[in-house]
């Protein structure tokens, strides 16, 4: 495994990747990466003739600020070395073990020299979400992380990015972004790495009691459920019934999302494919998860 | 000459062009050739393999609306019904003569399948030229432009780009942004092509009457001189002598702009390198110029 580190490396080996005829695969993630980015992988090594980087600095952390403060480049440095002590050398392993081509870790002061807030990359779709304070440092940060990923497709050049559902709302903005601007980039989404009990993957997981945990899966269960049913209620009918599930495993709400899966608009009803998404926290550990449904199945 | 209207098309036919070692210049234009612009591709032919030239008929909505209009496909297949009629041909003749390899041609419905909302930019540079009524429409379309660039080197997907040094602001702000992104894209800045007499080479200049146009050049020679100084006083120093040289003659002064070359900053005193934008009006005809300098 190769293992870059600058930027200017990383654009000529991908061009030299391609003299040679070979594709690029890109898996791009905030490190400490765990099952559920190597899933993103495993589709990945299925894809003929194709060199796969992980890269390890997708999104900034920086990205939940409405104004990056002046002294951000203390805070980059500060959480690069902390992800560096804490877990580079786990990460390099996990790559390594699963026939990861090239391992991309750049400074992330080489990409962020100035700061975000110069440029906004934002979508229609993503308004909603700024429009509601729940909501609005996830669409907050799903612009400044927008401007990441293109920073990103510069550098890697890659043919094919995998993306996860997990991260719906990101995946479907990129997707959005890619098609908008005309990258040659073709976006897969993975589907959700969970566990046997149904909880979505996540390196905060470890982090839950065993009592919090099983609660936990309350959150796919619910989805699970509302995936089946027959017919579909008013979304504030939806809403409620999840609200009602979660609260009573002891979840708190932050909030629940209804949109269209390929345009995020908000619905009134469920008349196309839907995605539900609901952010909680049990005890002081964040658990999101989502899921898409298609009123057409009923019909079938 | 390869002529290319689809966007995955000229996206495979670069690609292929990398495989096989070829590098490739593409000068970005809005159409109506002259030989202002064939100076940018003489350049781009002495820098890379392959030469590729792409008209892009936008219409003036691009430039002047924040929002798109519902009916905006309505503007854009206008405008480029009225490029193909009055220029295409003149165009593809004057690439062929030139010998560009590639006019890349695509449909601006291709380009603008969404009305553009996408980006936005909240530079410094762009407050300050809107808020100036006379800049006004240059910041207005600056996102839209840079929506449009990032469109054409991601179709491209050049390793050089050839600019003039005429629009300065806006080749200035495209190469802040081309670093921004980290595009492994590099930057050409030509020099403006000039008369004998100085002025800046424009479509606009045959309108001037010939004592208007022999006042205008007073802008390049006030310009030239100041590059040639050997200190430099401060900023609005430098203004007050260019507003009073050009006070001189019948010109009617729109704004200078002083700003740093690398980060478009406004400047207090010269102390890096920076160019100085003039924008003027002689009768009815605008005359803008501008020049850098190094300290």
């Amino acid at each position: 495994m190769k293992i870059i580190e600058s930027i200017e490396e990383m654009q000529e080996y991908s061009q030299q990747l391609k003299r040679k005829g070979k594709t690029i695969t890109a898996v791009e993630t905030s490190g400490y990466l765990h099952d559920g980015h190597m899933s993103l992988v495993k589709i990945a090594q299925d894809i003929e003739n194709t060199n796969i980087v992980v890269s390890t600095w997708a999104s900034s952390p920086l990205n939940i600020y409405m104004e990056w403060p002046e002294n951000y480049k203390e805070i980059l440095i500060e959480q690069e070395s902390l992800y560096i002590k804490n877990s580079l050398m786990e990460d390099l392993e996990l790559c390594q073990a699963h026939d990861v081509d090239v391992f991309f870790h750049p400074s992330m002061l080489d990409y962020y020299q100035s700061p975000i807030q110069t440029i906004t990359v934002s979508h229609d779709i993503n308004r909603h979400l700024l429009d509601n304070s729940d909501t609005f440092i996830l669409g907050k940060s799903l612009i400044n992380t927008n401007i990441s990923y293109i920073k990103e497709w510069n550098t890697i050049c890659p043919d094919i990015v995998i993306v996860g559902q997990k991260d719906i709302h990101q995946s479907v903005l990129l997707k959005k972004t890619v098609t908008d601007l005309n990258f040659p980039i073709k976006v897969i989404i993975a589907p959700t790495l969970r566990d046997s009990d149904g909880l979505a993957f996540s390196s905060r997981n470890k982090f839950l009691s065993d009592s919090e945990r099983q609660d936990a899966t309350s959150v796919y269960q619910t989805l699970h459920e509302v995936s089946r049913w027959f017919t579909y209620p008013s979304i504030e009918k939806i809403k409620e019934h999840i609200i009602d599930r979660i609260t009573n495993a002891t979840g708190n709400i932050i909030y629940i999302d209804i949109c269209c899966a390929k345009t995020l608009e908000e619905l009134d009803v469920i008349d196309k494919e839907t995605v539900i998404v609901v952010s909680t926290k049990f005890g002081e550990v964040d658990v999101w998860d989502n899921i898409i449904i298609d009123p057409e199945r009923i019909k079938r | 000459m390869k002529i290319i209207e689809s966007i995955e098309e000229m996206q495979e036919y670069s690609q292929e062009c990398k495989r096989d070692g070829k590098t490739i210049a593409s000068v970005a234009t809005t159409g109506y050739l002259h030989d202002g612009h064939m100076s940018l591709v003489k350049i781009a032919k002495e820098n890379a393999d392959l030469v590729v030239m792409t008209t892009n008929a936008v219409p003036d909505l691009i430039q002047f609306s924040i929002e798109w209009p519902e009916n905006y496909k309505k503007y854009l297949i206008e405008s480029e019904a009225r490029y193909q009629k009055h220029s295409l041909e003149n165009d593809l003749e004057i690439c062929r003569k030139h010998k560009v390899d590639v006019f890349f041609y695509p449909s601006m419905l291709d380009y603008y399948l969404n009305p553009v909302q996408t980006i936005t930019i909240s530079h410094e540079i762009t407050k300050r030229l809107l808020n100036n009524p006379y800049t006004y429409c240059v910041g207005a379309m600056i996102s839209f432009i840079l929506d449009l660039n990032i469109k054409i080197w991601n179709s491209i997907l050049p390793d050089i780009v050839v600019e003039g040094q005429k629009d300065i602001h806006q080749n200035l702000l495209m190469k802040f942004f081309l670093n921004y992104f980290h595009y492994p894209i590099k930057v050409i800045i030509a020099p403006t092509i000039r008369d004998a007499d100085g002025m800046a080479l424009s479509s606009r200049n045959r309108f001037l009457t010939p004592s208007e146009r022999q006042e205008a050049t007073s802008i390049y020679q006030t310009l030239h001189e100041i590059s040639r100084w050997s200190t430099y006083p401060s900023v609005t120093e430098i203004k007050e002598h260019i507003t009073n040289r050009i006070n001189q003659t019948n010109g009617y002064l729109y704004y200078i702009d002083i700003c740093c070359s690398k980060t478009l900053e406004e400047l207090d005193v010269i102390d890096k390198e920076t160019v100085i934008v003039v924008s003027t009006k002689f009768g009815e005809v605008d005359v803008w110029d501008n020049i850098i300098i190094e300290p």
